[in-house]
C-alpha cells in the first residue's frame, strides 16, 4: 500500500511552487520531505495532508478523519496543561473519563513527558511541546502523523530521542510524513526520503 | 479546596450581599419594620420599598452581571483569548446605541420592543466583530484592537444621537456609565428567561469549547468546526450584552474579570468555567451596585464606575501576573 502521487503541480497566488511531482510514499513507514526553504516542502505536506485542494495532478487521498496535520509553529494554546492536551486527543472517543486518564498516562509516559504533564503548555520546551502533539495525535488513534519542521527549535541531543519516539511509533503501524532540512538526522531514521529542490522531486 | 465548597462559599457571599441589599438604603426604617415589609405582615410603606425596589434591584444587578460574566467566558473561551468583554468590545455599545434613539426621540416603543431592539442590534455588533477577527491567525492583540475600535466606534455614534436629541444627563449617565435604580419585576423576568436559555446552550456546547482551544487546524482534526462554534458563541454573546444594557446600561470590567477570578478558582473545565464565571459576574455586579447605591447615600453613584474601579486594579494585577 502506497501514496501515489502523480504529476502533482502547485500554484499558489500564481507561482508555483511544485512542478510535476510524482512519488509513492509507503503506508506503515517513515518519511521525511527533505529540501532547503522555499523548496516546496511544506506546500507537498500540505497538499497530502488536504490542506491545500487547489493543484492539477493525482493523489490518492488520505481521508481526513484518518489523518492529523501538526502544522510548523502551532500557537500555544493558552491555559491548557500538556495532559489536557493530550486528554484532548480522545475527543471523539467513548471512553469513560477514568479510562481517558488512564489512557492519556499511558500516552505521556510513551512520549516521554511525563515531568511536565501537569505544566501549563505555554512554559514547556520546544521539543516537549512537540511530543506533546505527538501524544495528542497518538490518542486520535489515526492512521497517518503529517508533520511540519517539528524539530526546527530543538537542539541535537533532543532530537535525537524524538526521532527514536518515532521510530518506535512507526514500528507500532503508523504512518509518519515529516518534513525537515536536517539532513543528517533524516538520513540515520528516516525509511524513504523524499529530496526536494525549487519544487521538482531530486 | 473542593469545588462544591467554593460554590457553597460564592452563595454565602452573594446571600450576604442579598440582606445588605435589602435590609440597608437611604429609607429610615427599623428592623421590625423591614421585616414586617419583607414578610409582607403589613401595609407598611416598607413593603412597597423592599418588593418593588430593592429587591427587583437586586435580581436585576445578579441576572446582568451573570449575563456578562458568561459574555465574556463566552468571548475569552471561543476566541481563545484571555481578553474579551462584551461592552469594553462595543458589543453592549450596539443596544447603547438602540437606548440612545430611542432617549433621543427618533421612535417611541414598548419596553418589551425596546428589548427585542436592544438583542438585535447588539447581536449584530457581534457578528460584524466575529466577521471582522475570522482570520487564520486571530492574536489577541489583533482581537483587542478590533475590539477597541469598535467600542469607540458604537459610542461615538450613541453620543452623537444623544447629543442630537434632548436628554436628561441622569438617563445618558445611567445608559454609559450603568445604572439599577430603575429595575422593575418586569426587567428581572425578561432577564431571568434570556440569561437561562443562554446558559443552557452554553452548557451543551461546553465541551466544543474546550477543544477549540486547540486552535482552528487541530480543531478540525476533532472533527469540530471553530468558525461555526465562535459565531454560534458570539451570537450568545450579542444576546446577552443586548439584555443587559437594556437592564442595567453599559457596565465594563465584568465580563474582563470574571473569568480570570474564576479561572484561577476552578480551574480549566469549560463547564465550571461557565458555571462559575456567571456566578462571579454576578457576585461582582451585586456587589458594586450596593457600593454605587450605598456609598454615597442618598446619592447614587453609577454602577459602572464602581465595577471599573473594582475591576480596572484586578486587571492590573492579573496582567503583571501574566508573563
Amino acid at each position: 500500500m502506497t501514496i501515489t502521487i502523480k504529476n502533482l503541480t502547485v500554484e499558489l497566488e500564481d507561482i508555483k511552487i511544485l512542478h510535476n511531482i510524482s512519488i509513492q510514499i509507503p503506508i506503515k513507514s517513515f518519511t521525511c520531505i527533505l529540501g532547503e526553504n522555499g523548496a516546496g516542502k511544506s506546500t507537498l505536506l500540505r497538499v497530502i495532508a488536504n490542506d491545500i485542494s487547489d493543484y492539477s495532478g493525482f493523489i490518492s487521498r488520505i481521508k481526513e478523519t484518518d489523518l492529523v496535520y501538526l502544522p510548523q509553529n502551532i500557537e500555544s494554546p493558552p491555559f491548557l496543561t500538556a495532559s489536557e492536551i493530550v486528554s484532548l486527543g480522545f475527543y471523539n472517543s467513548k471512553f469513560t473519563k477514568q479510562k481517558v486518564t488512564h489512557l492519556s498516562n499511558e500516552l505521556i509516559e510513551t512520549c516521554g513527558i511525563s515531568k511536565i504533564k501537569n505544566q501549563l503548555f505555554e512554559n514547556i520546551s520546544s521539543g516537549e511541546k512537540q511530543r506533546v502533539w505527538i501524544a495528542f495525535a497518538l490518542a486520535q488513534s489515526k492512521d497517518f502523523i503529517l508533520m511540519d519542521e517539528p524539530l526546527s527549535s530543538v537542539d541535537t541531543d533532543s532530537r535525537k530521542g524524538f526521532y527514536e519516539l518515532l521510530k518506535g511509533i512507526v514500528e507500532s503501524g503508523k504512518t509518519i510524513i515529516l518534513v525537515s532540512h536536517h539532513i543528517e538526522d533524516v538520513t540515520i531514521y528516516a525509511d524513504n526520503i523524499i529530496r526536494l529542490e525549487k519544487g521538482c522531486v531530486v | 479546596m473542593q469545588i462544591s465548597v467554593q460554590y457553597f462559599i460564592l452563595g454565602l457571599i452573594i446571600f450576604g450581599l442579598v440582606l445588605v441589599g435589602i435590609f440597608t438604603g437611604p429609607s429610615d426604617f427599623s428592623i421590625k419594620e423591614m421585616f414586617d415589609g419583607l414578610l409582607r405582615k403589613n401595609d407598611h410603606i416598607s413593603q412597597v420599598i423592599i418588593w418593588d425596589m430593592r429587591i427587583p434591584r437586586i435580581l436585576a444587578s445578579i441576572i446582568v452581571g451573570n449575563c456578562l460574566g458568561l459574555a465574556g467566558v463566552l468571548i475569552q473561551l471561543s476566541t481563545r483569548s484571555s481578553l474579551g468583554d462584551p461592552n469594553l468590545f462595543g458589543i453592549g455599545g450596539g443596544a447603547a446605541i438602540f437606548i440612545a434613539a430611542g432617549f433621543g426621540g427618533l421612535f417611541v416603543i414598548s419596553s418589551f420592543f425596546s428589548l427585542i431592539g436592544c438583542i438585535i442590534s447588539s447581536t449584530l455588533v457581534a457578528l460584524g466583530l466575529s466577521m471582522l477577527i475570522s482570520t487564520p491567525n486571530l492574536s489577541a492583540t489583533k482581537l483587542a484592537l478590533m475590539g477597541i475600535a469598535v467600542a469607540a466606534l458604537t459610542i461615538s455614534i450613541g453620543t452623537a444621537i444623544i447629543s442630537h436629541g434632548r436628554v436628561f444627563p441622569s438617563q445618558i449617565i445611567g445608559l454609559v456609565s450603568g445604572s439599577f435604580s430603575s429595575s422593575n419585576w418586569e426587567n428581572v423576568f425578561y432577564l431571568l428567561i434570556i440569561f437561562c436559555i443562554c446558559f443552557a446552550i452554553s452548557i451543551c456546547l461546553a465541551r466544543k469549547f474546550f477543544a477549540i482551544m486547540l486552535g482552528d487546524i487541530l480543531t478540525k482534526s476533532l472533527g469540530v468546526n471553530p468558525i461555526k462554534i465562535r459565531l454560534f458563541a458570539m451570537t450568545i454573546v450579542g444576546v446577552l450584552s443586548g439584555v443587559s444594557v437594556f437592564s442595567g446600561g453599559i457596565i465594563g470590567f465584568v465580563g474582563l474579570v470574571s473569568p480570570h477570578i474564576s479561572r484561577r478558582l476552578f480551574g480549566n473545565s469549560t463547564i465550571n468555567l461557565i458555571i462559575s464565571s456567571s456566578i462571579i459576574g454576578g457576585l461582582i455586579t451585586l456587589f458594586a451596585d450596593q457600593l454605587a447605591r450605598l456609598l454615597f447615600a442618598p446619592s447614587e453613584l453609577p454602577v459602572g464606575l464602581a465595577t471599573t474601579i473594582l475591576g480596572a486594579p484586578t486587571m492590573m494585577y492579573l496582567a503583571l501576573k501574566v508573563k
